[in-house]
């Protein structure tokens, strides 16, 4: 199912949405779901708005030059690594964050990725504004801060154990963002519709490569017919026209990277 | 199916027609329901009429062999753009279930 194009918008521009038969139904609803798919893979994350909860680091780090300082819970004590006079930076998987519902970082030396019973308690909570801090760089009218960048700054570095950090946030574009409403009372202060153009092409473009190239009455043809006549039935294909007409086999076209660009997540690589 | 166009903060009256398979119109029994629904995959409906139950606006569905769909201008106030019109049939005779009888694309323009 998709979640950034409706099938309607679909049927709309492909010309189907005074009459659509059930096959091409079907064909629409599963190309929206793959051009969905095409365009989160261009981009590096799902920009649907969502709450997510994840685990950072994804790796171990190589420890550099850094200070120190202990850090105490009820039970236990830890050496958490701090550079002097520098923030550490941790890049989120999916953006824009936003402020509201609150983000909660829960920091456990021992976390292992929440596979430890126990671990991340509520304990292990963080406070926003004190121990980290989204990088937030516009507030909406609601007072709801964005985070473009998924950036999120530490008092002193991040710790360096995978599965130490975990991170439930909300993040990504509502779907009036994704549809580029400007209505008198929708608040939109960030226009995601280049997302939803880019979606809505490659569907449409995987819809019309199905319908070119599916099985007709006469068994799979190379390309789409450029002549038909009744008597002494005949009809001529033309491959190469499909092409252009409809690209190639690439995933994701050049006009729509040109209209995700401003949109890709540079700082993760799903 | 049909392209429905609207605009935002209008009315707009629909007249609904349920076949069976052999293209026969079926006339929604007493305890019988018509529902239509206005939305986008992945999101909540916008707006959701059924007969017997009109909306505070005063949107209302009213069963018939032809089933007339009136939506209020106050209840279609919502962003201009497009949208899945549901159409959906409550069959009480059979397993008392919610059949899809269609899916239009609804157009909601804006209002000049």
């Amino acid at each position: 199912m998709g979640s950034i194009v409706d099938p309607s918008e679909a049927w709309l521009e492909l010309g189907l949405s005074g009459s659509i038969t059930e096959e091409e139904r079907a064909v629409v609803e599963q190309c929206v779901v793959k051009a969905e798919g095409a365009v989160k893979r261009h981009l590096r994350y799902d920009p649907v708005l969502r709450r997510r909860t994840e685990y950072y680091p994804s790796h171990d780090s190589v420890l550099g030059q850094a200070g120190s300082v202990w850090e105490v819970t009820s039970t236990q004590a830890y050496l958490r690594q701090e550079a002097s006079g520098r923030t550490s930076e941790l890049q989120l998987r999916h953006i824009p964050v936003r402020s509201t519902p609150a983000m909660e970082v829960r920091i456990d030396y021992d976390g292992r990725s929440g596979t430890r019973a126990g671990s991340f308690a509520a304990e292990t909570i963080k406070t926003e504004g004190e121990d980290y801090w989204a990088n937030y760089d516009m507030v909406d009218s609601d007072g709801v801060k964005i985070c473009q960048d998924g950036m999120l700054r530490s008092m002193g570095l991040w710790p360096l154990t995978a599965g130490t950090v975990r991170v439930e946030y909300s993040a990504g574009y509502t779907n009036a963002e994704l549809h580029g409403e400007h209505a008198e009372d929708v608040d939109v202060v960030l226009d995601a519709s280049p997302i939803w153009a880019a979606v809505l092409e490659e569907a449409k473009r995987r819809v019309e490569q199905i319908m070119v190239r599916k099985k007709s009455k006469v068994g799979w043809v190379a390309g789409p017919k450029t002549s038909e006549s009744l008597g002494d039935y005949s009809y001529s294909i033309d491959s190469s026209l499909a092409k252009a007409l409809y690209g190639s086999s690439v995933e994701v076209t050049d006009e729509s990277k040109m209209l995700l660009q401003p949109f890709v997540h540079m700082g993760w690589d799903v | 199916m049909t392209l429905v166009l609207g605009q935002r903060e209008r009315g707009l009256t629909r007249n609904v027609q349920v076949l069976d398979a052999a293209g026969d119109v079926i006339t929604p029994g007493v305890n019988d329901l018509v529902r239509v629904r206005i939305g986008r995959q992945g999101q909540p409906d916008i707006l959701s009429v059924t007969s017997g139950s009109p909306t505070a606006a005063g949107s209302k569905v009213t069963k018939g062999a032809t089933n007339v769909v009136r939506l209020d201008a106050d209840d279609l106030n919502f962003p201009p753009g497009t949208y899945t019109f549901f159409v959906e049939y409550f069959d009480n005779a059979d397993a008392r279930e919610w059949k899809e009888v269609d899916r239009e694309c609804l157009v909601l323009e804006p209002t000049s």
